[in-house]
């Protein structure tokens, strides 16, 4: 993972989808990218964000009662 | 002229933009739902659950998360019926089931594991509300009832429905009304429905699916590959994943998404169609099934000729007439038994918000033709 992004890691490709049009209309800069192999098998993406908006993403999944497992670089 | 008047069974025709979008995603996206995390991919797993919402949406949904997609109504009430009735108990239904409700629940019944029997009902199918608790059982599992027939149009009232069975669960079959009659789930209480998305929808055969409010109480019908929980050899329980095992039909949910996107402009009003009805019932030839009471019908109605036979009077329309229609006992025995006309059945149509005045008033004159 690069310095300074953080991975957050859903339940399912549901909650996955959700949470990138969460961050896309709060202009937050995300990208899907395919569930790192060390970290989780749970489904075939996840999100990447910079650490500095890691915390925002992670109030909204908890808002939403989404299970998440957040990374940090 | 359109003289299709069989949308009960499928609609036809659909809003362009259901095979623009379901050739797009054959010819040029692709895409699977899930899986990996490509773009192609992303965008076509972005279109599922944009449909996702949208169906939520239209049923008053307040969790979209909770509608699962099968290939159609019937699979989703098979899920549903027994899934719930594993356990064993007692079920009541209307008197106006279709085999998609009936035939799971006698094939759970022939397994030994349930018992189930009708509500009862005012002459049009109406569930007599009132009527509900003395039928009521300690062990009774579920309430499971057509919303609308597909014999008469005659809609059901969930909302008072689960009023009078309290926490018993209540699933409604919205295969006929979802698309065309108000549905609000979250604020009727309804805890299962099902749905078709080829009907009232006007969306691709091969879609449709269910809400599901309470997963923990259905268990899977089938078991394979969600792309989540991998490491496991059982089924998620979140989600729509447990019950969305394989891949889903991501060309028709991108047709049925369209569909939701582009719902047309109704051609004729409801006092066409109200007019319509009023037509028809002067015709001393007919007896005409339909809701004792208009606010609650459904876009279709059935004739029964004093003397032809549905079936007859199904080729006269088409040979004279040009017009397209159902004739027979349209998956739903136990409705004609109820409305007299086992087993004989009757002659249906089903109009579409793409009929003008014109060809309702043309269907009007078509039916005093025909049974002269």
């Amino acid at each position: 993972m690069l310095a300074g992004k953080e991975i957050f890691l859903f339940q399912n490709i549901r909650q996955v989808i959700l949470a990138e049009r969460w961050c896309v209309e709060n202009k937050l800069e995300v990208k899907v990218i395919p569930v790192p192999r060390p970290y989780s098998t749970e489904c075939g993406m996840c999100l990447e964000v910079s650490a500095e908006d890691g915390d925002m993403l992670q109030q909204f999944a908890s808002d939403q009662g989404m299970m998440t497992q957040r990374i940090k670089g | 002229m359109n003289l299709y008047f069989d949308n009960c069974a499928t609609s036809f025709p659909k809003p362009s933009a259901v095979a623009e979008a379901m050739s797009k995603h054959l010819n040029e996206t692709g895409g699977t739902y899930g899986r990996s995390a490509y773009p192609r991919i992303l965008q076509s797993t972005r279109l599922v659950e944009e449909c996702r919402d949208q169906l939520a949406s239209l049923m008053g949904a307040s969790d979209a998360g909770k509608i699962i997609f099968t290939a159609n109504a019937t699979t989703a009430l098979n899920l549903m019926v027994q899934g719930i009735c594993k356990k064993g108990g007692h079920v009541l239904t209307s008197a106006m089931e279709h085999n998609a409700i009936a035939r799971p629940l006698e094939h759970m019944r022939q397994l030994g594991l349930i018992e189930w029997e009708q509500l009862e009902s005012e002459h049009d199918g109406r569930i007599l509300v009132d009527k509900i608790a003395a039928k009521l059982r300690p062990n009774t599992i579920l309430v499971a009832i057509c919303h609308m027939s597909n014999v008469n149009g005659m809609a059901q009232t969930p909302g008072a429905v689960k009023q009078a069975i309290g926490e018993i669960p209540l699933l409604i079959d919205a295969s006929q009304s979802l698309g065309q009659h108000p549905v609000e789930v979250d604020n009727w209480g309804v805890d299962f429905l099902a749905f078709t998305g080829h009907k009232s929808l006007l969306g691709p055969t091969g879609t449709g699916g269910a809400f599901i409010r309470h997963p923990e109480m259905v268990e899977p019908l089938l078991f394979g590959g969600t792309g989540s929980g991998s490491e496991s050899l059982s089924m998620p329980n979140f989600v729509p994943d447990r019950f969305e095992a394989g891949t889903p039909n991501i060309t028709g949910i991108h047709g049925l998404n369209a569909a939701l996107k582009n719902r047309p402009v109704p051609q004729h009003t409801r006092s066409d169609f109200a007019d319509l009805l009023t037509e028809v019932k002067r015709d001393k030839n007919y007896l005409v099934r339909c809701a004792a009471d208009f606010t609650n019908q459904g876009k279709l109605f059935s004739i029964v000729h004093l003397y032809l036979s549905g079936s007859e009077l199904a080729l006269r329309f088409y040979e004279q007439f040009g017009i397209e229609c159902r004739a027979g006992l349209h998956c739903a025995p136990l409705a004609h038994r109820h409305l007299g006309s086992f087993p004989t059945g009757d002659c249906r149509f089903s109009l579409s918000p793409y009929h003008t005045p014109e060809e309702l008033n043309y269907l009007a004159k078509a039916i005093h033709d025909a049974g002269r």
